[in-house]
C-alpha cells in the first residue's frame, strides 16, 4: 500500500511537472489578441479585380518583422514576402512585398490580428488583389510594398480545390469559380 | 490513504489544466462581457475629432434608446471606452476596437477611428460606424447572418441600407449577454 502511494505522488510529480512545462511554455508565447473590426465594404470578387492594380497568385516565401503603429492604428503591420506564380491582371514578376495588418507587437509580446486574421503562412498560396502602398506623410515604411484592396476581406487562401477567404467564410468559393469571375472580368474590361 | 490519492489525483487535474488557462485567455472580444453592464463610459482622448465626437455621442444615445441591462454613459475623462482616430489611406478599416479584458471580464476598449474613411461619410454613417465599434465594446461579434443590423462587418452595407442604429438583431445579441 505504501509503495503505491509512493508511486502515485511519483506519476504526480512528473506529471506536474509536464503540466507546468506546458503552463511555462504558454506563458512564453506571445499573447494573442483579436481586435474587430469595421471595414469600409465588402468587395466582390469583381469588385476586387476592378479595383486593384495587380490580381495574382502568390506563394508565400516568408514573414518579415512586424513594424508598429506606423499611423496610430491599433496594429502592427507585418510584411510577407510573396512570390508571383500566377498574374491575371499586370505585369508583376518575382517577388514583392505585401504589406498586411496585423502581427507581433514585441514591446508588448502580444499577437494582434484583426477579426481572427492570422498573418499569412509561408508555403502557402493565396490569392491576391493587391496595389502599390501609397506614401504620405513623409513616412516611408510603405515605400514600394504592396496592399490589399479591401484588407483582409479580398484575399484568398488556395487549398486543394477551394479558395478560402481569410476572414469570412461566407465568401468561401471554389477556386475554379474565382479564376473564372476573374478572367471574366479582365476581358470584359 | 485513498484521502491522498485522492488529493494527488486532483493536484495532477488542476495543475494539467494550467496549461491550457493562457489558450482560455488568448482570444478576447467574443462572447466576453461586461461584469458590471453599467460601467461603459466613453472618453474622447485629445485630438479626437468633434464630427466623431458627436458621432459617438449619439451612438451611445442609440444604444441607450432600447431598454437593455447594459449602457454606455457618456464622455468622461474617467471614461473606460477610449475613443481616439488615426488616418491611414492604405488601410481599408475603417474602425476597430481593442477590448481590454481582465480576469474574464470586459474593463475597456480602445476604439479607434480610421478618418481616411470616415471623413467621407455622412453625420449618419459616421454614427453608425461609431455605434458598431460600440457594440464590440459591449461584447458583441460581426453577425453574418443579418445584413440589416448594425453589427454587420461592412460600413457600405449599413450605410445602404440606412442601418444607423442598433437593430432587433443588435438587441437580441445585447439582450442573450446581459439577461
Amino acid at each position: 500500500m505504501k509503495k503505491s502511494l509512493k508511486y502515485t505522488i511519483i506519476g504526480a510529480a512528473i506529471l506536474s511537472l509536464i503540466g507546468l512545462g506546458g503552463f511555462g511554455l504558454n506563458l512564453s508565447k506571445p499573447k494573442a489578441v483579436n481586435v474587430q473590426a469595421s471595414f469600409d465594404k465588402i468587395r466582390t470578387i469583381e469588385e476586387a479585380t476592378n479595383e486593384a492594380e495587380n490580381v495574382i497568385i502568390g506563394k508565400v516565401i516568408k514573414n518579415e518583422v512586424a513594424y508598429n503603429y506606423v499611423y496610430g492604428e491599433p496594429y502592427p503591420w507585418t510584411d510577407s514576402i510573396v512570390h508571383i506564380e500566377k498574374s491575371f491582371k499586370g505585369n508583376l514578376k518575382g517577388n514583392i512585398v505585401f504589406a498586411q495588418e496585423g502581427g507581433l507587437d514585441k514591446e508588448t509580446n502580444t499577437m494582434i490580428l484583426l477579426e481572427n486574421y492570422n498573418v499569412l503562412t509561408p508555403e502557402q498560396q493565396y490569392v491576391f488583389f493587391i496595389r502599390k502602398a501609397y506614401i504620405f506623410d513623409g513616412h516611408t515604411e510603405m515605400e514600394n510594398k504592396y496592399v490589399s484592396v479591401g484588407g483582409p476581406t479580398t484575399v484568398y487562401r488556395i487549398e486543394g480545390a477551394k479558395a478560402k477567404n481569410v476572414i469570412m467564410p461566407e465568401l468561401n468559393k471554389d477556386f475554379s469559380e474565382i479564376e473564372q469571375i476573374i478572367t471574366k472580368k479582365i476581358k470584359n474590361k | 490513504m485513498i484521502k491522498k490519492r485522492k488529493i494527488a489525483l486532483l493536484l495532477i487535474v488542476v495543475l494539467f489544466s494550467l496549461m491550457f488557462v493562457q489558450s482560455a485567455f488568448a482570444w478576447p472580444g467574443i462572447g466576453y462581457v461586461w461584469q458590471n453592464p453599467g460601467a461603459p463610459q466613453l472618453r474622447f482622448v485629445s485630438g479626437f475629432p468633434s464630427d466623431l465626437q458627436t458621432a459617438a455621442s449619439n451612438a451611445a444615445y442609440s444604444w441607450g434608446a432600447y431598454p437593455l441591462h447594459t449602457y454606455i454613459w457618456g464622455n468622461n475623462s474617467s471614461g473606460n471606452l477610449n475613443c481616439t482616430s488615426y488616418y491611414n489611406s492604405n488601410s481599408y478599416t475603417s474602425g476597430t476596437t481593442y477590448p481590454a479584458i481582465t480576469l474574464g471580464y470586459i474593463t475597456g476598449a480602445n476604439i479607434e477611428i480610421n478618418t481616411y474613411w470616415s471623413n467621407s461619410y455622412s453625420t449618419l454613417g459616421k454614427q453608425s460606424l461609431v455605434g458598431h465599434e460600440f457594440g464590440h465594446a459591449l461584447g458583441l461579434s460581426e453577425y453574418y447572418a443579418d445584413n440589416w443590423g448594425l453589427m454587420v462587418h461592412s460600413d457600405a452595407t449599413r450605410n445602404a441600407n440606412e442601418t444607423f442604429q442598433p437593430r432587433t438583431s443588435d438587441i437580441n445579441g445585447i439582450n442573450s449577454l446581459y439577461p
